[in-house]
């Protein structure tokens, strides 16, 4: 370099990080610009009116791929150039000539395309059966040989249907871009691609297969990085590059659908709730969990042809995001009907847009998954206080202080809020496995929105919790906290032969109405037989594709038509005694279907008794139900009882129907 | 912009979608051609180059079946294409035909010279990274008259100084980045 010049011809031709940078430099003046828009128009319009106009700058694959024939042409005059610069010799090769450009190897590659596009960009990733789960990327010298040799091969697209050949495949991910998708290789010369919409088999040509092989040798001695993925999926294309050396773990990507694009936030402004709406302090942190998040890439982001009533859903998850000034916000509420609201507003850029979207249930099935994973990892590493806080109870049981195999579901929200904020205000202190355990004085058992998780309480102030039964040493305070709660339960749900001024034969009708309302609610969950009309032949079976299928009720219209059939046994008083759309029937153009699925049953369940009378309002007789399990014939498990409650609304004409129904599991 | 925003735009006014679209990716797209074009290409044959990828964009817009997300790759795969093409439409009219046994032949790259390419990768993330050191306005100066061939009164409207105030910050900070550079054992 003199004194006076700077040469930057090294910045030619850049990668696209480079570009990316140079372009906030870009000097283009509004003339210049303006003159090169109104040149872009006039050639859109051009060509727009050339009736013969073919496109000959698709991206994405073709059916079947040729190379264009100029590029033989252009492949050997590289054959030329290269002889030349082996006989002229190699010192003088890389000499640079500023006034003469050469063609240089990247001219040919960079016009070589395979049938998915110019791969000669993408970043790589590497595994086979030595590897696996790990994947690893190849050192630059072999990801550019793949490259060019996936881009410079012959492609032959065959029926995806082809049999796959027995033997070791060699998986070849790829992230073009922001796509990424999977090459595998199989032993047959045959090549399956995959993104995240479309999958496509290709024979190649034997030069580019050993190109190939020879490309994807794992060789760490030339600089190949062996990476341990966070996520040991292999089968999905987009996890694969979550872990990364180079990821900075403070930020991640998030996909807002109604911006169609990637945001970039800190990764503890992410948070999640799932099984529930939305709920700041519960919310779940995404820090340490990228990898859920892009499952957000993944889903068919369906705009609703429809404006759903969300009020009268569950939002099953809630995910929100922001970045730290607070400029950008979004929102996604998930609902148990497929309908999903997604919101954001980028207030430095003024951007804004929401939209609501129908998820397929087989999407939603996976969001949910993804991100209860998630919730699980971090779950693992809390203690008991930490995850009330996190877990939402749903329904407690709380076990007698004198004998903890009976349990009794608790009805009344201040006593669940009380055993909650007792748990949650505790204070617990991690025990080795073999500490000492004394005698067992009160069982409580939480069916959360994620898990059902048992806590076990001792005399000697040592709680045992959930299957992996860790242990905890808490306060006396806490102990005695729940034998109140368990005392105080007990005493309100103790059951009466009769009750004062009560009928004497309202027991035994009582137990009458609980096993007809079992009867009538399998009836209607398995189809109602005797009263609905279900075309159970293969041309009453209608699959709509979007995980909804099943059996046409040809009997009724409506779903409301069930329920008037339903509410003749049971009582309108509670929601649960209706049924909605999708559970176990749906609607779709005017018509009801039935989904062909029954209720599983617990393999431990022995048997129901109606114990007695528990209490009578104005117009509802209470039930005291107790459900028996235990491994019996099964296996060793020892006996446990569950008591419920089951009420019986009384009709102005002193007839009963069903209230409350718990159906045993 | 999205392909379905563009669409939507395009339904009310084909000028304003082609507007908003060529506004977002201009800068990129005009960085991708020049990159490739400004050893051989006029500012006219690169304005011209960069009027053809948006013209094909719009078409690949309005004509291909619906893709999700950032088109970003799309449109840089585009304008690498068409730069590519235009490059090599000028550089064979200025080469015509080289003889094998011509001396200029020799200076023709072999196409596997992958040493080279990791090579000037890092030599490129290095050399970004000593301009960046600079700080502003000197790093803006210094990739507007080596990079981008721009007169220091060009450069001067961009960075709000004199083209006097320019040569002067482009001279002493040529001379920091060469120090950086030589410091690193980086030779250009």
């Amino acid at each position: 370099m003199n004194d006076k010049e700077l040469n930057l011809d090294v910045l030619e031709n850049a990668d696209e990080d480079t570009i990316k940078k140079i372009a906030a430099d870009c000097p283009a003046s509004d003339e210049e610009k303006e003159r090169t828009f109104a040149m872009s128009r006039k050639i859109y319009k051009e060509r727009t009116r050339e009736s013969e106009y073919k496109n000959d700058m698709e991206v994405s694959g073709v059916d079947v791929y040729k190379r264009p024939v100029w590029l033989k042409f252009a492949a050997a005059a590289a054959a030329v150039a290269i002889a030349a610069g082996a006989i002229t010799g190699g010192g003088i090769l890389l000499k640079r000539h500023r006034t003469q450009p050469k063609v240089d190897s990247s001219e040919i590659e960079e016009r070589a395309m395979s049938p998915f596009g110019d791969l000669s960009g993408c970043r790589v990733r590497l595994t086979n059966a030595a590897i696996a789960p790990a994947v690893f990327e190849p050192n630059e010298e072999n990801r550019t040989a793949l490259l060019t040799a996936l881009n410079e091969g012959d492609w032959n697209k065959i029926s995806p249907d082809t049999p796959l050949p027995d033997g070791e495949t060699e998986l070849i991910y790829l992230m073009n871009g922001t796509k990424p998708c999977r090459l595998t290789l199989y032993g047959d010369h045959t090549i399956c691609y995959e993104d995240n919409s479309s999958k496509e088999r290709y024979e190649i040509d034997i030069d580019t297969e050993n190109a190939v092989r020879e490309a994807i040798k794992y060789a760490p001695e030339a600089g190949d990085e062996l990476i341990y993925l966070d996520v040991n999926d292999l089968n999905n294309i987009n996890s694969v590059w979550l872990t990364t050396s180079s990821l900075n773990p403070d930020y991640a990507d998030v996909y807002i659908p109604p911006a169609g694009k990637i945001f970039t936030v800190p990764a503890k402004n992410c948070r999640f709730c799932i099984n529930e709406k939305w709920d700041a302090e519960a919310a779940f942190s995404c820090e340490g969990a990228p990898e859920a998040m892009s499952i957000f890439t993944e889903l068919e982001w369906k705009e609703a042809d429809c404006e759903p009533n969300f009020v009268d859903d569950i939002c099953f998850f809630s995910f929100r995001c922001s970045n730290n000034d607070g400029l950008f916000n979004y929102s996604l509420n998930v609902y148990s009907n497929g309908y999903a609201y997604a919101e954001y507003s980028d207030k430095s850029t003024g951007e804004a847009g929401s939209c609501i979207y129908m998820l397929k249930s087989q999407d939603r099935g996976n969001l949910q998954a993804a991100f209860v994973g998630a919730a699980f990892a971090q779950l693992d590493n809390m203690d008991p206080a930490e995850e009330i806080k996190h877990c939402k109870p749903l329904l407690m049981q709380i076990s007698r202080t004198d004998d903890t195999s009976k349990l009794l579901n608790l009805y009344d929200n201040a006593m669940n809020t009380a055993a909650a904020d007792a748990l949650k205000a505790a204070s617990w202190e991690a025990l080795p496995d073999d500490a000492e355990c004394g005698e067992e004085v009160c069982r409580l058992r939480i069916n959360e929105n994620l898990y059902l998780q048992t806590y076990y309480f001792y005399d000697n102030n040592v709680a045992v919790i959930g299957y992996e039964k860790k242990k905890y040493s808490v306060s006396p305070e806490l102990t005695d906290t729940i034998k109140s709660l368990s005392d105080y339960a007990w005493k309100r749900a103790e059951p009466h032969s009769q009750l004062e001024n009560e009928a004497p034969d309202t027991l035994e009708r009582g137990k009458e109405a609980y096993q007809n309302a079992l009867e009538t609610n399998g009836k209607f969950n398995g189809g109602a037989p005797d009263l609905l009309d279900i075309d159970t032949s293969s041309e009453g079976y209608r699959d709509f594709g979007d995980g909804f299928s099943g059996y046409l009720v040809r009997n009724v219209s409506s779903i409301n038509e069930i329920n008037e059939m339903y509410h003749q046994t049971f009582s309108d008083r509670y929601p649960e005694n209706s049924f909605i759309d999708g559970s176990p029937y749906f609607e779709r153009d005017g018509k009801v279907y039935w989904y062909a699925g029954g209720k599983g049953s617990h393999i431990y369940y022995l048997g129901t008794e109606v114990l007695g009378i528990l209490r009578r309002t104005d117009d509802e007789i209470f039930f005291a139900v107790e459900n028996s399990y235990g491994g019996g014939n099964v296996d060793e498990t020892p006996p446990w009882t569950e008591q419920t409650e089951f009420s019986v609304v009384v009709q102005p004409d002193g007839s009963w129907k069903v209230g409350k129904l718990t159906v045993p599991d | 912009m999205t392909q379905k925003e563009y669409r939507k735009a395009a339904a009310l006014s084909e000028e304003n979608a082609q507007r908003s679209l060529f506004d977002e990716y201009f800068n990129y797209v005009y960085t991708i051609v020049f990159s490739r074009l400004r050893s051989c290409a006029s500012r006219e044959d690169i304005e011209e180059c960069v009027g053809d990828v948006f013209a094909d964009v719009y078409m690949q817009f309005d004509e291909r079946k619906a893709f999700n997300g950032d088109p970003t790759g799309f449109v840089g795969t585009v304008a690498r294409r068409k730069a590519a093409d235009m490059y090599n439409r000028l550089t064979k009219k200025r080469q015509g035909m080289v003889s094998i046994d011509d001396e200029e032949a020799a200076e023709i790259e072999a196409p596997d010279d992958t040493e080279d390419t990791v090579e000037k990768k890092e030599l490129r993330g290095s050399l970004i990274k000593c301009v960046e050191q600079l700080g502003e306005p000197d790093s803006t100066i210094i990739i507007q008259k080596y990079f981008f061939m721009r007169s220091s009164a060009e450069i001067s409207k961009l960075v709000s100084l004199t083209p006097e105030a320019v040569r002067v910050r482009c001279s002493r900070a040529l001379k920091k980045l060469r120090e950086t550079l030589t410091a690193m054992n980086i030779s250009l």
